[in-house]
């Protein structure tokens, strides 16, 4: 029959009437895709354990996301998909050997309180996955504290060797632990032996890097002349461990070179900004050049030169790459403009280096993302873009 | 110098399916209906009585008022009366229906040959008011109130249209490459009528074809008129992007482009223009490109002004299962029909047959930061859009959303697929009304 006598009614809206392609699940899904290969390498360094912190946080989150808009009669919203990548980052900034209870909490206040008492995805002010990691941090130090140092446990012979050329050996872990029991290695010792997990745990590069002593050196007529420690100037080895993740550490942090495919392919895909992990690595690279490092003699404080800083092992160790590339580019959290978003990313930068040198923490991207976050209504009111034609005269 | 201007984006051209089809004649309809709101301003007054044969180019409406245009009947044959039909808009307007005669008969004040190198300005301005013509990009602003710009704004260039920066349609491209002497004679005109020193014509590089027929038509009639090729970037058309992408001035906000001492004009008003001046022919039809997934064979038509939409669809072949909408004009700015009770108007530049991806439910905003990336009036479209939903006007002033040019873009990048367009309109109606509100 023809249209015209045809008595057709079509769908009235505003345009426009053509959209694209890309949703907001689609960018979580990338996000979760991204962060995968990370992930599943803890599991090969750390043991198919590292899936109970990754397993129960997730869930965790989208639980409480469920059962909170649920409660405030929304719509749902647990499809997003923004819940699972809360889930998977919190898990990822927590030891492998994180007890089930643990990454509940971690994951009920990421979603309770850093996210839906603000108002839900888009209103709230810190990234929800650091803000649980601070919390737990808070309340469980010791917990948050003991990263597991990797066994390989799924690792044949081969990795084994690479490990060796790497300078990790399993006696020399021993060694350290046997020799320099600090409270905490030793607790999580215990607390791994009790839990029938064979793990061993030891000081990371950061942790190694952070304040260290100065070593005494007494010549033959007994004059004491005291050195940087070696920590400061790590080798080749120290380093690589670090960007291929063979290292302590957290769940999610251990290998720099997979968070930075992981984040290569986000930046391909168009779901993250290259301005923000550029700035921020480039500021925390260029600060761990040029900063003097602060070591002790005894109770007194002494810094190395300028210029002299081990700015390719800042890179590689901890979570700045997982920072940079997957929390700092947090969308909720950041900036909306380019130049709001290169001012956080140098921000985030400088907070970080300035925590792991002279902070309390070996670690600072976790509390650097958090305070820049803040601030980050101020710098959208900077860097709010000028009207077209505003401003001139009629 | 670069051509460019801030933000935009580049939607998927979608021009396949006309591009390169030849431009053919619709069958004239076996009725037309012919609204007396084809323009923006006052409607115009019924000059006919039912009963009565008009014949093609007669004059059946007259402009009521300055900002208004007059109408002419499209078609020969006798006036059935005053009928009700769909403004673009939504709600009822009138509009005269002639029924076809089939005889094609043109009024005798139609069809003179008339000497155009002579004409003086405000001949011109007259000979293009008579004519009925409006800005047929789909502004439908009058013509003749453009060429007359107030004493103390001095118009130093005019700018040609010819960005079609929409997807889908291609009626301009078409028009540009049958007509390019007309285009070119008729902006001559304008040029001339307003007393402009230079004309440009702005055109996108998706369209060399009409590229090359302007500029060999520029050298056979020994035209000046500079054609400029563009980067495709959508919205080139509108009008303060192009004069910012083509000479770098930035039309006060709130201002008109006349302060920047430039005119724009689309090429179909153009080419009316000179269709007028040179033959007498007033506005009676017009290209409208027919196309979109629910379209058989999509085509780009010579239409007589007041066919109603129905009749192109059957020609066109229509497939009312994946229509799920139908949207006149383009697929950013145009308006979606509710059904098939409107004919074609001045400003009709396409007739999309879409389905409707816009359907989705909107999700929070994740502050992604895209659309205010690609807005070009440098807003803030998601906060604009939060305060839309929750009702914050003061907020939304502030924010400038009355600079808002409705591109659609914010809307269209928005992966939460947030209307944003749609609550910015909301809130600049409701400025606008409080305004009135108080000015009262
Ligand atoms: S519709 Fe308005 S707010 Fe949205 S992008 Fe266009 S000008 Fe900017
Ligand atoms: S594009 Fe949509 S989600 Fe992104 S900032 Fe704008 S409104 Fe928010």
């Amino acid at each position: 029959m023809p249209a015209q006598e045809k008595k057709l009614l079509f769908n009235v809206n505003n345009s426009p009437h053509i959209r694209d392609g890309d949703t907001t699940p689609r960018i979580m899904c990338l996000v979760c895709l991204a962060l995968a290969p990370a992930l599943v390498w803890s599991l090969f360094v750390f043991g198919w354990h590292a899936l109970v912190p990754i397993g129960f946080s997730v869930a965790a989150c989208v639980a409480t996301e469920w059962l909170i808009v649920r409660w405030r009669g929304l719509p749902r919203t647990i499809d997003d998909g923004s819940a699972v990548v809360t889930g998977l980052l919190l898990a990822a900034v927590c030891p492998p050997n994180l007890p089930w209870w643990a990454a509940v909490i971690g994951g009920v206040f990421a979603i309770g309180v850093g996210k839906q008492a603000f108002g839900g995805l888009g209103f709230n002010i810190w990234n929800p996955a650091l803000l649980g990691r601070a919390f737990m941090q808070a309340s469980m130090p010791d917990r948050m504290m003991s990263g597991e140092w990797p066994h390989l446990g799924f690792a044949g012979e081969w990795w084994k060797n690479l490990f060796h050329c790497l300078g990790g050996s399993f006696s020399g872990i021993a060694e350290r632990i046997g020799t320099a029991p600090d409270a905490v290695s030793r607790a999580s010792m215990t607390r791994a032996i009790d839990g029938g997990v064979d793990v061993m745990t030891g000081a990371t590069i950061l942790e190694k890097m952070h304040t260290p002593t100065a070593m005494a050196v007494v010549d033959e007529l007994g004059n004491v002349t005291y050195h940087a420690p070696g920590a400061l100037t790590p080798g080749w080895s120290d380093v690589l461990r670090g960007w291929f993740g063979i290292e302590g550490g957290s769940l999610g942090e251990v290998s720099a070179i997979l968070l930075v495919i992981g984040g290569v392919y986000l930046l391909r895909k168009k779901v993250i900004p290259w301005d923000i992990p550029a700035f921020y690595l480039f500021t925390a690279a260029i600060l761990g050049w040029v900063l003097p490092q602060p070591y002790k003699i005894g109770d007194a404080h002494a810094y190395t030169a300028w210029f002299h800083g081990p700015w390719l092992a800042h890179l590689g160790a901890g979570g700045l790459m997982l920072g940079a590339f997957f929390m700092a580019t947090d969308m909720v959290t950041g900036p909306l403009t380019q130049k709001g978003r290169i001012i956080f990313a140098v921000g985030c930068g400088i907070m970080t280096m300035v925590i792991r040198l002279f902070g309390g923490y070996p670690e600072g991207v976790c509390y650097a993302i958090l305070l820049m976050n803040i601030c980050v209504p101020l710098i959208d009111t900077l860097t709010k873009p000028g009207v077209f034609g505003a401003g001139l005269k009629k | 110098m670069k051509h460019y201007f801030r933000g935009g984006i580049h939607p998927p051209e979608n021009k396949n399916g006309t591009v390169d089809l030849p431009l053919t004649k619709a069958d004239p309809p076996p009725f037309v209906a012919i609204s007396f709101s084809q323009h923006i301003g006052k409607p115009a007054t019924p000059l006919v009585k039912p009963g009565e044969r008009v014949l093609r180019g007669q004059l059946i409406a007259e402009q009521s008022g300055y900002v208004s245009a007059a109408a002419h009947a499209s078609i020969s044959g006798a006036v059935k009366g005053v009928v009700q039909v769909r403004h673009p808009l939504g709600f009822l307007v009138d509009a005269l229906k002639i029924e076809n005669d089939g005889l094609d008969e043109w009024d005798p004040s139609v069809k003179i040959e008339r000497d155009v190198d002579q004409l003086p300005p405000g001949e011109i301005r007259k000979i293009v008011q008579g004519a009925g013509i409006v800005g047929m990009g789909g502004a439908t602003f009058p013509s003749h109130v453009k060429l007359s710009p107030p004493p103390g704004k001095k118009i130093d260039t005019l700018i040609l249209n010819a960005a079609e920066c929409e997807p889908y349609l291609t009626a301009d491209d078409l028009l540009m490459r049958e007509y390019p002497e007309e285009i070119l004679m008729g902006a001559e005109l304008f040029k001339r009528a307003v007393g402009a020193r230079r004309a440009i014509v702005g055109i996108e590089d998706n369209k060399l074809r009409a590229v090359t027929a302007l500029r060999d038509a520029a050298g056979r009639i020994g035209s000046n008129i500079g054609i400029t090729v563009l980067p495709v970037q959508y919205p080139q058309g509108a009008e303060k992007q192009l004069i910012y992408a083509l000479l770098r001035r930035e039309v006060p906000s709130g201002g008109l482009p006349m302060d920047v001492g430039v005119l724009v004009h689309n090429v179909g008003s153009a080419f009316a223009g000179y269709q007028a001046c040179a033959f007498g022919y007033p506005l009676t039809e017009r290209i409208v490109t027919v196309t979109g997934p629910g379209i058989r064979n999509p085509a780009n038509l010579w239409v007589r002004i007041g066919t109603m939409a129905g009749h192109l669809l059957d020609i066109c072949g229509f497939d009312p299962e994946t229509t799920k909408k139908l949207v006149v004009g383009g697929p950013m700015m145009g308006l979606s029909m509710r059904d098939l009770e409107w004919s074609v108007v001045k400003g009709t530049n396409g007739i999309l047959a879409l389905d409707d991806p816009a359907a989705y439910s909107h999700r929070a905003c994740i502050r992604c930061g895209r659309c205010v990336e690609s807005c070009p009036s440098g807003l803030l479209p998601c906060t604009l859009s939060n305060y839309g939903e929750f009702d914050k006007l003061a907020e939304a002033e502030e924010y400038n959303a009355r600079d808002c040019i409705e591109c659609g873009i914010c809307s269209y990048v928005c992966p939460s697929k947030r209307p944003i367009v749609q609550w910015i309109r909301m809130e600049k109606a409701e400025i606008n009304r409080k305004k009135q509100m108080e000015v009262k």
